[in-house]
């Protein structure tokens, strides 16, 4: 079951996210809501005004992200809607890094200005494709099978 | 396979008994292969921008006149779902037709929205993306599989506005939470989907279309009683028996007194609804329901009607 996360722990995350991507002007418009201990996912804050009495409810909202032991790995949405705004912590990847990365395969060589371990954002151009975590000298493919493009 | 020959028996005396003349026509365009179409998602690019950019990798577009953000795909380099920008959720592949429902609902910005038979989710994603991601869209499928495609989709278009749920659709009218708009885009027996679909006229017959008709007429009660006072429902189904649409649609004016058609105004070819069918003889007002068939507009059939709920 998904519950609101508390205002204390959105607080933690936005900050955490601002922080590890210098996000200044990023505005963060909306709700965080949380099923176990690892999934997050975002709503806009007008949820509060419908009644959801008697509806069977699957799913809520967009898929953000998820918690990574001390880091959180964010989905390729969530990379879409701050990647704009990062200012550090991502990596741009040339065409042949790209391929690679669509196919779900790790990134071995590319330019590491300005990247800490954890999570770091994968761009090409103006698009965002994802996040995959960085050890240190290798970037680890984390794209989800159905993100993935299948020869 | 002798392209003729999939046009069963049933199918085609169903269609001479209702077009007449334009049997032939309606024939002859049902077997015509059929272009992809795309719809941008402006949720995440803009229009004019990825329509370049995918113009200079070489596809070839025309533009639909009758949806904003639809085109037709003349050429493409390779399959549509493989290309970078269908994974990057920058356009959905959906049919031309099949664009205009969400359209005719039109949903303001900050609206709470039913759309009560969502999977796969390409009307989902238009009427958020029609309503900028604000408000809030329930979004129910009662089929776990493809209650997994329409969360797939909503996923990949970046829509954050909406609750999914599997419900039986006829459970609707039940809940305390009413609705400004409701979309019941309900399940049918796909007459107009022969160019897609191939293999429909083998399986279509008159017993499912009756069978339709019976679980269209409770969804469509549903899907009215839903809504608020001044709510708008838009009907809509990829069949073009009369059984699945003007007989629906009598059928809910007959039992809802509150219901009132609303004229569609989009600038397309459509042919008239109609009003006489067998011994039945259906309101005047179901003339400003949009039938769609193959042949007016180069797309699938479709039939949509769009009713407000007044006091």
């Amino acid at each position: 079951m998904a519950i609101i996360i508390s205002r204390n722990e959105k607080k933690e995350l936005i900050n955490y996210l601002k922080e590890r991507y210098s996000l200044e002007d990023f505005k963060f418009n909306f709700d965080f809501l949380r099923s176990g201990k690892e999934k997050v996912w975002i709503i806009p804050p007008e949820f509060n005004k419908i009644n959801l009495d008697k509806m069977r409810i699957e799913f809520v909202g967009s898929y953000f992200g998820s918690y990574d032991d001390k880091y959180f790995r964010l989905s390729v949405e969530a990379c879409q809607l701050i990647g704009p705004f990062a200012k550090k912590n991502f990596v741009e990847l040339d065409e042949e890094n790209l391929n690679k990365w669509i196919h779900g395969k790790n990134i071995l060589e590319f330019n590491s200005i300005n990247l800490t371990k954890g999570y770091v954002l994968i761009k090409n151009k103006k698009d965002f494709y994802g996040s995959g975590k960085f050890t240190g000298n290798i970037i680890l493919n984390m794209l989800a099978k159905n993100r993935r493009i299948k020869d | 396979m002798n392209k003729k020959n999939i046009l069963s028996k049933q199918f085609k005396d169903y269609f001479k008994e209702l077009l007449q003349k334009e049997a032939k026509e309606f024939f002859e365009w049902s077997l015509k292969p059929l272009n992809s179409c795309i719809r941008i998602n402006t949720l995440k690019i803009n229009e004019k921008e990825i329509i370049e950019r995918l113009e200079k990798k070489g596809w070839v577009f025309n533009k639909i006149s009758f949806v904003p953000n639809g085109y037709k795909v003349i050429e493409k380099p390779n399959p549509i779902g493989k290309s970078l920008e269908h994974l990057l959720g920058y356009f959905y592949v959906q049919e031309s037709a099949s664009m205009i429902p969400p359209i005719v609902l039109n949903p303001e910005k900050h609206s709470i929205v039913l759309d009560i038979a969502a999977a796969p989710g390409s009307k989902t994603t238009s009427i958020a993306q029609i309503m900028k991601n604000t408000g809030i869209i329930v979004a129910n499928e009662p089929e776990m599989n493809r209650l997994r495609v329409l969360r797939s989709n909503i996923q990949r278009m970046g829509v954050i506005n909406t609750i999914i749920t599997r419900m039986d659709g006829r459970s609707f009218r039940k809940i305390p939470q009413k609705f400004n708009y409701v979309l019941l885009d309900a399940p049918c027996s796909a007459s107009g989907t022969v160019r897609r679909n191939l293999h429909i006229p083998k399986m279509w017959s008159l017993k499912a279309v009756e069978k339709l008709s019976k679980l269209q007429k409770q969804l469509i009660l549903s899907s009215f009683d839903s809504l608020e006072q001044n709510g708008t429902l838009v009907y809509s189904t990829c069949s073009v028996t009369v059984e699945e649409n003007e007989e629906v649609i009598d059928f809910l004016l007959e039992k809802r007194g509150t219901a009132k058609i609303e004229k569609i105004n989009l600038k397309l070819k459509k042919h008239e609804p109609i009003l006489e069918w067998k011994e039945n003889e259906f309101h005047k007002s179901i003339k400003n329901a949009l039938r769609i068939l193959p042949q007016d507009n180069d797309s699938e059939g479709f039939f949509v009607c769009k009713i407000k709920r007044v006091e």
